[in-house]
């Protein structure tokens, strides 16, 4: 849920876990692209589409390319929701 | 036992869908009971025209006007369709130039515009349907390849190049996409009477008929029947397949 424009990262937490089948001990600040092993290129792209899907946006495909860690990536939501 | 073809719930943007091959395609599948988003570079009066005979038919429609020679434009334009009904089903690659020009001839500027708008814009149009579809883990692309690009001819070089890309870009396109459950297909048809061939010389015309099996040109509702199977359920375990739709054409 958005609050005062802010976004929700639990929200997109959520999302990466089903997304990624993530365990729930998973390092949020270790979590990058190609580096886990099930975020491969294609992993990302149904993230991508995950993402996308629960938060009604539309990345750019430069963002797609940046969205390299999952820092990364709630400052790109933060980018489009706020 | 009759087969009815049901795309009601569905939406389907076909490019370039004022004229020919276009404008068929989108009367079909509008007939079929998807909502058609019709593209033209601008809001031509034909465009409005399509839009009334769809609407006078019981269809459901929407029009977007746009630059396929702008990537930007083409961006928009999808995402546009898909804010139609939150959804993107089909998409149809269909808008195209035809370009003539002998080898050492072709002005360099020809050669980039015909690939351009026949080749890149459906490339890019590619890149972010598919990630729509993604979101349903299903959908339709299909491509308006032609013969030239897949036997060549005379005088058609960039022409022939714009669509032989497009052949590729469907083959590498269905591989990746098949696990999102996204099929990509193409049809290739040969000589089809339409505004676009009826520009052609004399003699290119003639010999074009001569070399056709079934001995006449092809209709634009004969591309569009393909075409309807392919975004059709119908066609649910089919991809990465080029369908000719030339009367037995040997070019």
């Amino acid at each position: 849920m958005l609050t005062g424009g802010v976004m929700d990262v639990e929200r997109l937490k959520t999302v990466f876990r089903d997304a990624l089948d993530l365990p729930e001990d998973v390092v949020w600040a270790e979590l990058r692209y190609s580096e886990y092993p099930g975020w491969t290129s294609l992993g990302h792209m149904s993230l991508v589409a995950a993402i996308e899907t629960e938060f009604d946006i539309m990345f750019d495909t430069d963002d797609i390319i940046d969205m390299s860690s999952f820092d990364k990536s709630v400052e790109l939501v933060s980018k489009h929701v706020d | 036992m009759s087969i009815e073809i049901d795309l009601s719930g569905r939406v389907a943007l076909v490019t370039g869908s004022s004229r020919g091959i276009g404008r068929a395609i989108a009367h079909r599948l509008a007939g079929a009971g998807a909502h058609v988003v019709l593209h033209g570079s601008r809001r031509s009066a034909a465009l409005a025209e399509v839009e009334a005979e769809i609407g006078a038919a019981g269809g459901a429609c929407s029009v977007i006007a746009a630059d396929l020679g702008e990537i930007d434009e083409v961006k928009r334009l999808i995402k546009e369709s898909f804010a139609v009904g939150k959804r993107l089903d089909i998409l149809v690659n269909n808008a195209g130039v035809l370009s003539e020009g002998v080898i050492g001839m072709t002005p360099d500027d020809q050669i980039r515009h015909t690939l351009r708008i026949n080749l890149e814009s459906a490339l890019a149009a590619m890149q972010i349907a598919a990630r729509l579809m993604m979101r349903t883990k299903s959908g339709s692309i299909v491509n308006l390849g032609s013969i030239m690009g897949m036997r060549g001819a005379p005088g058609v070089m960039a022409y022939a190049a714009s669509k032989a890309g497009l052949v590729g870009a469907t083959l590498a396109a269905a591989k990746e996409l098949a696990p999102n459950g996204i099929r990509v297909n193409a049809v290739a048809p040969g000589f089809i009477a339409t505004d676009m061939t009826r520009g052609l010389a004399e003699e290119i015309l003639a010999k074009r008929l001569a070399g056709i099996g079934m001995q006449r040109a092809g209709e634009p509702s004969e591309v569009a029947d393909a075409v309807l199977f392919l975004a059709s359920d119908l066609s649910r375990y089919v991809t990465g397949q080029i369908i000719g739709v030339d009367g037995g054409m040997v070019v």
